[in-house]
């Protein structure tokens, strides 16, 4: 009975079985303070936990979420199990290593425009737009040192096969904090500042799992 | 029937992976000096082959790759002058639009371990985006590169040849000029040849090998005549560009003004020196190191708190030995001259 419902459920879902998705929701509704025109991210490194103790890793883990492309915002994770998951950890940017890693393809490729090629090193997230009718434009990146700006962080899930992350950037937009930064374009401080409020965006949405 | 379809789809695809593996490719093996120390680029993921070096050395000399089809990676990086800018202080770029700093020689490039003056750049095969894109080299795209090569049949077929695959992309387009960039190895100065007991050096050259081992080569480094770090050699800010280096990558203070320790190999044709080209003549290089330095200069590398001195006998012997390091058989390789 339990397998027949799976199957329906994975039918419906478009999933098979060994496949999990994991799906963003930007939820960047156009705010009568802001409007974003840009908003993408890397996402890597995703690991699941379940809640038998195991856990899946992906392998080369890379994915550039855009809000411009509703196809990016849903991944298909291959190879997992249909196991209860529990947690979900990944890392928001790219690893240090594809940073000194040289020219890559598929979402690493530096075509898409997610790249600085004058200081090597990938985009880790780009959020532009206009906050109280004012131009905002934040290029977050940069792999070294306290200059870092991945975030690696775990989110407990109850889910099997869908998992929903839900991600808010608007609230962190119209901090006081990041009222006089306007634009941050080069890896540094600001930078990892910036950084450290953008994973703070980042939650499950449980009512959908 | 879904699973049918994937399955089908995988074995084409395993198909098609063998069959890339089956293209014929030439493995070139690059001849290391002997005792020179390993190089930071390793090929590991850019297997060196005659089809990828050839198909490199044509992209490196095709002024299709800008935007207004004008300047090659060539232009700024001639053969004779160990592939740097003949005479001109700052880069000339599309439409004449002038950069801010002296394109350096290509020489030896796989022992650094990062490029330009500042060092912003970690790894050779990434390099080229930067000239693609400057609005003052090349201020081309990478799409729009990839498109004129995937509108072309010639391209389609070396990029066949070179990697099984005759569509053009940024990762074989980028690994294929790193192909080229890589092999541009000099190592049979009379210096090489000297060291190598091959010939002996004049009295003179001789004299100069021993004034450059106490004066210089504590940053110019034998063999290479470089150094993978960045140091302030007493140089003012130019008034131009203030350029401050290093500090432009690291954001740490101390790194102002400190830029790459370049090579000297083919020195005597490598001219205009320094960052920004200032000086075009090995003897004004020699006058700043005796008198141009103020060693009170914060920013002035360790290495160079004691002053310089050299009578005029002794800059003419320095300058005799310096000119040991150009190696005109690579200078006149035509291995890596524009293809014919
Ligand atoms: C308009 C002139 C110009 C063009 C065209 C140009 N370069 Fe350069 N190149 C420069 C300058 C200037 C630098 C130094 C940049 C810096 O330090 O910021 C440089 C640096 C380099 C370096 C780093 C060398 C080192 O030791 O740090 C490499 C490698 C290189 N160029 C390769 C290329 C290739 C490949 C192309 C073609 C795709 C190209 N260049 C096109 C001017 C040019
Ligand atoms: C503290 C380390 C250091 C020492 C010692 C040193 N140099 Fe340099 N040298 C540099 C640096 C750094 C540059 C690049 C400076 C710039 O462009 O801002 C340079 C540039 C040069 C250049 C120009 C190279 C080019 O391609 O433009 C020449 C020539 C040169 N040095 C010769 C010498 C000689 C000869 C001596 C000894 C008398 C010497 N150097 C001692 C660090 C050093």
């Amino acid at each position: 009975m339990r397998s027949v419902f799976i199957i329906a459920f994975l039918v419906s879902s478009g999933l098979s079985s060994g496949q999990t998705s994991v799906n963003f929701e930007l939820a960047v509704e156009n705010n009568e303070n802001v409007e974003i025109s840009v908003f993408r991210f890397y996402i890597s490194n995703i690991i699941l936990n379940y809640s038998d103790g195991s856990n899946f890793s992906e392998k080369n883990s890379y994915h550039l979420i855009d809000l411009d492309e509703p196809k990016s915002q849903h991944l298909t994770l291959n190879g997992s199990s249909d196991k209860e998951i529990q947690q979900i950890t990944f890392t928001i940017g790219t690893d240090s290593l594809v940073n000194v890693s040289g020219a890559l393809d598929g979402d690493l490729d530096p075509i898409k425009g997610m790249y600085w090629a004058w200081n090597t090193g990938y985009i880790n997230f780009k959020i532009e737009g206009k906050r109280n009718e004012q131009p905002f434009e934040y290029h977050i990146g940069g792999y070294t040192g306290k200059h870092a700006t991945a975030r690696t962080i775990s989110l407990p899930v109850k889910a099997e096969k869908s998992i929903h992350v839900n991600v808010q950037p608007i609230p962190i937009l119209l901090s006081p904090d990041l009222s006089k930064a306007t634009s941050v374009l080069i890896p540094g401080e600001e930078a990892s500042k910036m950084a450290d409020f953008f994973q703070t965006s980042f939650d499950i949405l449980l009512e959908n799992e | 029937m879904n699973k049918w379809f994937f399955t089908l789809l995988i074995a084409l695809g395993v198909m098609l992976a063998s069959f890339r593996l089956a293209i014929d490719t030439n493995p070139l093996i690059l001849e290391l000096p002997d005792k020179w120390p390993t190089p930071v680029y390793t090929f590991a993921t850019n297997p060196l082959t005659e089809e990828g070096f050839q198909l490199g050395r044509k992209l490196f000399y095709d002024p299709n790759l800008s935007r207004d089809q004008t300047i090659s990676c060539a232009s700024c990086h001639l053969q004779y002058t160990g592939f740097t800018h003949v005479d001109h202080n700052v880069s000339h770029g599309i439409e004449g639009r002038k950069g801010t700093r002296n394109a350096p020689a290509l020489i030896n490039l796989i022992w650094n371990s990062s490029f330009h003056w500042d060092g912003g750049v970690n790894n050779l095969e990434v390099q080229p985006i930067n000239p693609i894109q400057h609005p003052a080299e090349m201020d081309n795209t990478l799409a729009a590169v990839l498109e004129y090569l995937n509108e072309s049949k010639e391209y389609k077929a070396l990029f066949y040849a070179a990697f099984g695959d005759s569509t053009a992309s940024s990762k074989q387009l980028l690994k294929s000029i790193a192909q080229f960039t890589s092999s541009l190895i000099s190592s049979n100065s009379k210096y090489d040849q000297y060291i190598r007991k091959e010939v002996d050096f004049t009295k003179q050259e001789k004299n100069g090998l021993k004034l450059f081992r106490k004066n210089c080569a504590a940053c110019h480094k034998e063999p290479l005549f470089n150094m993978n770090d960045f140091a302030s050699n007493g140089l003012t800010m130019d008034t131009a560009y203030n350029d401050v280096g290093r500090y432009a990558i690291s954001q740490i203070g101390t790194d102002s003004l400190q830029f790459r320790v370049p090579t000297l190999r083919n020195i005597e044709y490598t001219f205009p020196y320094m960052h920004d080209g200032r000086f075009r003549k090995l003897k004004e290089v020699l006058n700043h190191y005796t008198d141009g330095i103020e060693t009170d200069n914060p920013y002035l590398s360790k290495k160079l708190r004691n002053k310089i001195v050299l009578s005029p006998e002794e800059k003419k012997d320095l300058i005799a030995f310096l000119h040991t390091l150009t190696d005109r058989e690579f200078l006149y390789n035509r291995r890596f001259s524009f293809p014919r």
